[in-house]
């Protein structure tokens, strides 16, 4: 027989009756290199942002003879081979680098949500559906879609954007549902229901705050793989067209310049593409560790 | 008589959230050949890590320190070849969730076996005939069948009896169980408590017993350490824990233990169980006793020998009578 | 027998998902805008001729569900029409060019298999300065998407260094190797990393587990312990990344081709979209798709095959 460690009622106020919500704490828990990740990345989208305001050089004028010049004053970066200047486009090139993929990601989450936080609810046959087909798509490749797309309809960041948020919708459904479904196995769940709160209620109101965490943490990863998605796309020359500066379009265009001896326009181009995933998947790694209970 | 297992002195240390932290503080036990010594303590006690310190099996970067000795050897120090043996030969640990402690890709037969191939070198066929043999000694008839199984097929009791028969595989000299029953249901928890007591006692098997329960340690031991806050509290011979306690702790477990024919209320220890790094300075239980004094909290009480046992209760004489009156609290 | 229930029922599970899939890819021609037949057409000049060898290839005057049956059937004999472009059957056109993305896919998961799954192993092992830099190696390889590390690549070693060729994939086995070594390392990067990360991830929580403790607590020797316990433990959550890599390769290879200009099933998908050659497209996507469930079906298989616990359905 085991021995009563504490009164009785030390017990029952540590069990989870009451709804609950994790939050306040997981600001600390981010970690120094999550805070600097979510720098970079507010940098990034700041400057995407306001950049092209601030800036008053012209990104798509044309200048031959500066082509492939190195940085001199007022041209810190120097220019592209047909005499653009770098700096100008890489800023502007921000924006459709940026604005593709938060499209993609706001879409992607809030359909995936919805349906994998409407399956974890109903179950039955809708759930079994839904976990087979986000199981079999999950990992599926969202480019071949977004090719499949283009040849459809035409070749644009638009058309690519709709695809790929179609093709991401599963693992970000995948993800959420099995937050859903781990939180309504908690014993407040039932308690609610018992209550009498309705499921839309209960959903929307307790399940939906408490698994946020892992949405934000799937919408982060998702951000990233967009935006390597359509940057590749843009890259192929089947999304961004040139001569719009875009990230993945100046990679491309950079490649003549790299025979040629002059790297910096697709390593400029790249090197931000890396920093802005990097940056990104280091981020949604560490808000999803803020999701861990402390052991 | 030197006894079989020694331990002296010991403190260890644990990294918590980056920061070393003290669980185990002084402990002392003695354990004679074939003698078995049951460890009673609530979570935090420190009653597993003491086993874990013993079948050195303490996680990394914790602190050690203080003696263990086996057989007169120093088991601290122990490496290599005469680890193996040590782990092999020496001490067999029992663990307390079978379930998760037996490797669920391998079959129940591997599992057994791999002791017997790995340090006997004996053939497959010869390991598969013992262990076909343990699992009888522990009440597993069809065997042969169960050696193909894998774990997730057998239940929780079926599982943990096969732990204990790959435990007696290695003829050890002493048996480390860590809470083997905690993790079964009550029916299933006293059968193979039975096994256990029986087989250990035919093969004159040393045992340290960790346990939360009491009457437990009591059935199967024949002396008993209780364990508060990383310290040992008390130890005695298990019969005359109950009716004569010699520290307020264990007075407390047993007024707690719930009485068929009792119809009083049951008396609590008030407060939190602690762990040896939360406890201030003096004695361990201080905060929870209700024999507390002054001179409780400023010194640290030592273990010492008094009434037939030990105890580290430093009003011991002065409070022994309303130590031995515990029986009038009850029914 | 359970296990070979499982098996069956996942191979009709494929049967069932590659339907599902020919069934899209085929109808999406008809979500283009305008009539198929407009589509198909457009942007070319035509002549009559050439549009009744349209409708007779497509069968557009038969229902929808027919026509799917006929190009179906013809697909599963191995004709998958012919090329608007060039006039030539698909399967001609895509038969050496589906062998080269084949050694590049391959080459690439074997750089994956001999780099990325020991060094994610390694770093399980061994804590330390090796495994924090092995991770934070990782963690930057995997922020870069494969036309990246192609351009990376080109511009350091083919480039500046000389010591790889630029584009192309050469002639004779070893020119072909020799050719495929950037484009390889160009796909494998990102994912080899990813796969490390994961690899080491899962090597690290089953060195810690409880049960590789009782191997311990038994004196097993430690070189047994991992090789038993701790990697044939730690196989099962690999064997299920990989199958998450495989979608990825594909991608990543049409890029890469285009990167490389090599001449394979990717650049030439990226090419008949520009040229809006619609069955080359059809078919490229099919074959994609096709390979992608089959391998995550194949990776299915291996991991039932891995992990007894699912055999018999019991509860985990």
């Amino acid at each position: 027989m085991s021995v009563p460690a504490a009164p009785v009622a030390d017990a029952v106020a540590t069990a989870p009756v009451t709804a609950r919500r994790r939050s306040g704490r997981w600001v600390s828990r981010l970690g120094i290199g999550g805070w600097v990740a979510l720098a970079v990345v507010t940098v990034v989208l700041l400057v995407a942002a306001l950049g092209p305001l601030v800036l008053s050089t012209d990104p798509d004028e044309v200048n031959l003879s500066y082509g492939y010049v190195g940085p001199i004053p007022g041209h810190p970066l120097g220019f592209d081979g047909e005499g653009r200047d770098l700096l100008a486009r890489l800023i502007h090139g921000a924006r459709t680098a940026l604005i593709g993929p938060a499209i993609v990601v706001a879409v992607s989450t809030v359909l995936g949500t919805a349906i994998a936080l409407a399956a974890a609810w109903v179950g039955g046959v809708f759930d079994t559906v839904v976990a087979r087909v986000t199981d079999a798509m999950f990992a599926f490749p969202g480019l071949l879609l977004a090719l499949l797309a283009v040849s459809l309809f035409s070749p644009g960041v638009t058309v690519a954007a709709v695809a790929l948020s179609i093709s991401y919708t599963p693992y970000t459904a995948r993800i959420v549902r099995s937050a859903a479904l781990k939180e309504r196995s908690l014993p407040y769940v039932a308690a609610l229901g018992v209550q009498g709160f309705t499921g839309g209620r209960i959903v929307l109101r307790h399940i939906l705050p408490n698994i946020l965490i892992t949405v934000v943490a799937v919408a982060t990863l998702s951000f990233g793989y967009a935006l390597i998605d359509l940057a590749a796309l843009s890259f192929t020359g089947l999304g961004v067209q040139p001569p719009q500066s875009d990230w993945g379009v100046m990679v491309a265009e950079g490649v003549n310049g790299i025979i040629a001896g002059y790297p910096q326009e697709s390593l400029f181009a790249g090197g931000l593409i890396v920093i802005t995933v990097g940056a990104v998947n280091f981020l949604g790694d560490r808000i999803e560790a803020t999701s861990e209970v402390p052991g | 008589m030197t006894a079989l297992l020694q331990v002296d002195g010991l403190r260890v240390h644990l990294p918590v959230e980056g920061r070393l932290r003290r669980v185990l503080h002084e402990v002392s036990i003695e354990v004679a050949a074939g003698e078995a010594l049951g460890i009673v303590g609530e979570s935090g006690s420190g009653k597993s890590m003491t086993a874990r310190a013993i079948g050195r099996l303490l996680p990394a970067g914790a602190r050690v320190e203080g003696d263990i000795r086996f057989g007169g050897a120093d088991v601290l120090r122990l490496s290599g070849d005469a680890l193996r043996r040590y782990r092999s030969g020496g001490v067999a640990m029992i663990f307390q969730d079978p379930r998760a402690h037996i490797n669920p890709v391998r079959t129940v037969g591997d599992f057994l076996t791999e002791g017997l191939r790995t340090h006997q070198r004996l053939s497959r066929k010869a390991a598969t005939r013992i262990a076909v043999g343990l699992l009888a000694d522990v009440g597993i008839d069809d065997g042969a069948h169960r050696m193909t199984q894998f774990p997730h097929e057998l239940s929780g009791g079926l599982l943990q009896r096969v732990m204990i028969a790959a435990a007696l595989a290695a003829e050890p000299l002493m048996l480390l169980a860590d809470e083997p029953t905690t993790a079964l249901d009550v029916t299933t928890q006293s059968e193979v408590m039975a096994i256990l007591d029986r087989l250990r006692r035919e093969r004159g098997m040393a045992m340290v017993f960790i346990t939360h329960d009491l009457e437990l340690a009591g059935a199967v031991c024949d002396r008993t350490a209780v364990m508060y806050a990383g310290s040992i509290v008390e130890q005695n011979a298990s019969a005359r824990l109950h009716s004569d306690p010699l520290h307020p702790y264990t007075q407390g477990l047993v007024q707690a233990r719930p009485d068929i024919a009792s119809t009083t209320r049951l008396v609590a220890i008030p407060g939190q169980p602690m762990s040896a790094y939360e406890v201030g300075n003096g004695c361990p239980f201080a905060a929870r006793c209700r024999y507390r004094a002054d001179v409780c909290t400023t010194q640290v009480p030592p273990l010492r020998p008094w009434h037939g046992g030990w105890t580290r209760c430093l009003r011991a004489e002065e409070i022994a009578d309303q130590l031995a009156a515990q029986g009038a609290n009850r029914g | 027998m359970n296990a070979l229930r499982f098996v069956v029922g996942r191979l009709v599970g494929l049967v069932v998902t590659l339907l599902i899939v020919s069934f899209l890819v085929y109808g999406a021609l008809f979500l283009a805008p305008g009539s198929p037949i407009a589509y198909l057409t457009r942007g070319r000049t035509t002549s009559a001729e050439d549009v009744a060898a349209i409708q007779a290839q497509y069968h557009l005057d038969k229902p929808f569900l027919q026509q799917y049956w006929l190009w179906l059937e013809g697909a599963l004999h191995g004709d998958l029409g012919r090329s608007i472009i060039y006039r030539q059957d698909v399967t001609t056109l895509l038969g050496e060019r589906a062998v080269n993305t084949c050694y590049l896919v391959v080459a690439a998961a074997f750089v994956i298999l001999v780099v990325g799954l020991p060094l994610g192993v390694l770093a399980g092992l061994r804590p330390g300065w090796l495994d924090r830099g092995i991770l934070l190696g990782a963690t930057g390889a995997m922020a870069v998407p494969a036309f990246v590390a192609a351009v990376a690549l080109v511009s350091v070693f083919a480039v500046q260094l000389k010591w790889f060729p630029v584009f192309g994939q050469g002639q004779g086995p070893g020119a072909r190797i020799y050719h495929l070594v950037l484009p390889a390392v160009a796909l494998a990067l990102s994912f080899g990393a990813y796969v490390a990360r994961l690899t080491r991830a899962a090597v690290r929580a089953e060195l810690t587990s409880e049960h590789v403790q009782t191997a311990e607590s038994r004196g097993i020797p430690r070189a047994a312990l991992i090789r038993r316990h701790v990697l044939r433990n730690a196989s099962i959550p690999i064997v299920t990344v990989s199958g998450l890599t495989v979608g990825g390769l594909i991608a990543g290879a049409v890029v890469v081709e285009q990167a490389f200009q090599l001449n394979g099933l990717g650049s030439y998908l990226i090419a008949a979209v520009g040229q809006k050659d619609f069955p080359i497209v059809q078919a490229i996507t099919l074959i994609f798709v096709s390979a992608f469930v089959v391998i995550n079906t194949a990776v299915d298989l291996t991991y039932v095959r891995l992990d007894p616990r699912l055999r018999l359905g019991a509860n985990r």
